[in-house]
């Protein structure tokens, strides 16, 4: 599913690529957005979560009082940043949101399990494009304890849950390298009450499907052999998370939301910085971060199809 | 075991299986410059919080037992203000290893750790160290 060119969020900013905190402040604090592709991204996660709700959303318990927040900030900020598309109200204890695209509504009790179906996040995810981590801030560190996840980029929500930080980062290659994952955790646990900080991640995926959980990897893991110099730009797509934290004032714990885009090279090649920059950090990228997201099995022919377009374009790096 | 290295003090909790297992890696330990000293266990738990609150600052502390012993002295060291890191439960390479489905979630015990197939599912998998504390696997 990819996005139109304008609303996507090309992640480089340099012609190299290493893991840095690439995080920046938001000034106002958004936890989720949307774009035009709404519709169909919350039609296809309704389908997800309807047939894999095990898979797609766990929680622990201790982190039911962090979903309410959790719940509650995202259907005010969906109502004050798309009023004409959302509305929420509250009378006494009691809140209804309203969902005028969906032409849908949430009524309940805040904090009274007894006036909901779902537990909160997994009701608030399904008005959002975003997939919704609870991290809860313990003493000790930061623990995965709750989590709507539908557009997961190989990894399982089920194996993390009730993982710290550092753990749930083991199989990035280098992430331990200066204590760089050491350093993000204590960067989050900086973070201040309702502040939200943005990053964003990238990959790449063959084919415009957004649900790669490891859970499927047998299904859809086996296309990244089928990339031939002949359907590289249609099928293999840029996706980019632009994932935020924030820091819920109540709980204290952190709310981290994932924004999914993919977008397929013969779209992005029509912007010639973005096409000189993804090449540049192909060419750079280092073996074991290559082979890690996945683009070892199919780098030869997106080299030749990206140095192919740029010289037909007449660019010179 | 990298987080490990910079520490000097260990407290080796062993259980008389495990002995020999622990004497081993004391010997290799202290060639390493850690400064060891093994405990036999069964020990009350007033003896291992009173051994566990003497340790000066930085120290670890590693657990040779079976679950439910161990999982008292994990306790006690904890409480006596030990953080996750700092405490290490043997993870017998004779016992088997338990190997969570990436597909289907099921928990496999096996005793090696080379590409098998998953017994409920029957997906090929090639078990990684991603390790979780919440699974035990
Ligand atoms: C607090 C919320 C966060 C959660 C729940 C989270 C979770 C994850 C997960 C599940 C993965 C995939 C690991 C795998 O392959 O199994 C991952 C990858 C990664 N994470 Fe995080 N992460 C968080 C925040 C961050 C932050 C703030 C940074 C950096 C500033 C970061 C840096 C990375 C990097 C560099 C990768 C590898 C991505 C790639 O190369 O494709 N993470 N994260």
């Amino acid at each position: 599913m990819s996005v139109k060119a304008e609303q996507f969020p090309f992640p480089f900013t340099e012609d190299r690529y290493a893991y840095s905190n690439n995080s920046s402040l938001q000034k106002p604090a958004r936890s989720v957005t949307m774009t035009d592709r709404y519709l169909e991204e919350i039609q296809l996660k309704r389908e997800l979560l309807q047939a894999n709700h095990q898979r797609c959303f766990r929680s622990l318990p201790l982190s039911l009082e962090s979903q309410w927040e959790a719940m509650r900030r995202i259907f005010n900020e969906l109502a004050e940043n798309e009023p004409e598309h959302f509305s929420f109200e509250k009378r006494g204890n009691e809140y209804r949101f309203q969902n005028l695209l969906l032409g849908e509504e949430e009524r309940f009790k805040y904090r009274d399990l007894s006036s909901i179906e779902r537990q909160p996040l997994d009701i608030a995810g399904r008005h959002v494009q975003e997939d919704l981590i609870i991290m809860g801030d313990r003493h000790d560190g930061l623990f995965l304890e709750a989590g709507q996840l539908c557009f997961p980029s190989n990894w399982s929500l089920t194996f993390v849950l009730g993982m710290d930080f550092k753990s749930i980062h083991t199989p990035v290659p280098g992430i331990t390298h200066k204590d760089f994952i050491g350093k993000v955790e204590r960067f989050i646990s900086r973070i201040r009450q309702n502040e939200a900080w943005e990053r964003k991640n990238w990959s790449m995926t063959i084919s415009n499907k957004l649900d790669t959980p490891l859970e499927t990897y047998a299904n859809w893991g086996k296309l990244r052999l089928q990339v031939t110099d002949e359907n590289v730009g249609e099928l293999v797509h840029l996706r980019v998370e632009v994932q935020r934290l924030l820091r819920l004032p109540l709980t204290n714990d952190i709310l981290f939301t994932i924004h999914t885009y993919l977008l397929s090279l013969n779209d992005l090649i029509r912007n010639d910085l973005w096409l000189k920059r993804l090449y540049t950090t192909i060419q750079f990228l280092s073996d074991d971060i290559a082979e890690y997201k996945g683009i070892a099995l199919y780098k030869n022919e997106l080299m030749q199809f990206l140095e192919k377009t740029l010289s037909e374009k007449g660019i010179s790096l | 075991m990298t987080e490990f290295q910079n520490n000097k003090r260990i407290l080796i909790f062993s259980d008389q299986s495990y002995l020999l297992q622990a004497n081993e890696k004391v010997r290799e330990l202290t060639e390493e410059g850690y400064q060891c000293e093994v405990v036999s266990m069964p020990v009350s738990s007033n003896k291992a919080e009173q051994l566990l609150a003497q340790q000066p600052l930085g120290s670890l502390v590693w657990i040779y037992s079976e679950e439910d012993s161990a999982q008292a002295i994990e306790y006690a060291a904890r409480n006596a203000g030990f953080s996750k890191n700092e405490i290490w439960i043997n993870k017998s390479s004779e016992q088997n290893t338990r190997i969570f489905c990436s597909q289907c979630h099921h928990i496999n015990e096996i005793s090696s750790a080379e590409m098998f197939e998953c017994e409920r599912c029957h997906i090929k998998l090639d078990p990684s160290n991603h390790y979780s504390i919440y699974h035990k696997s």
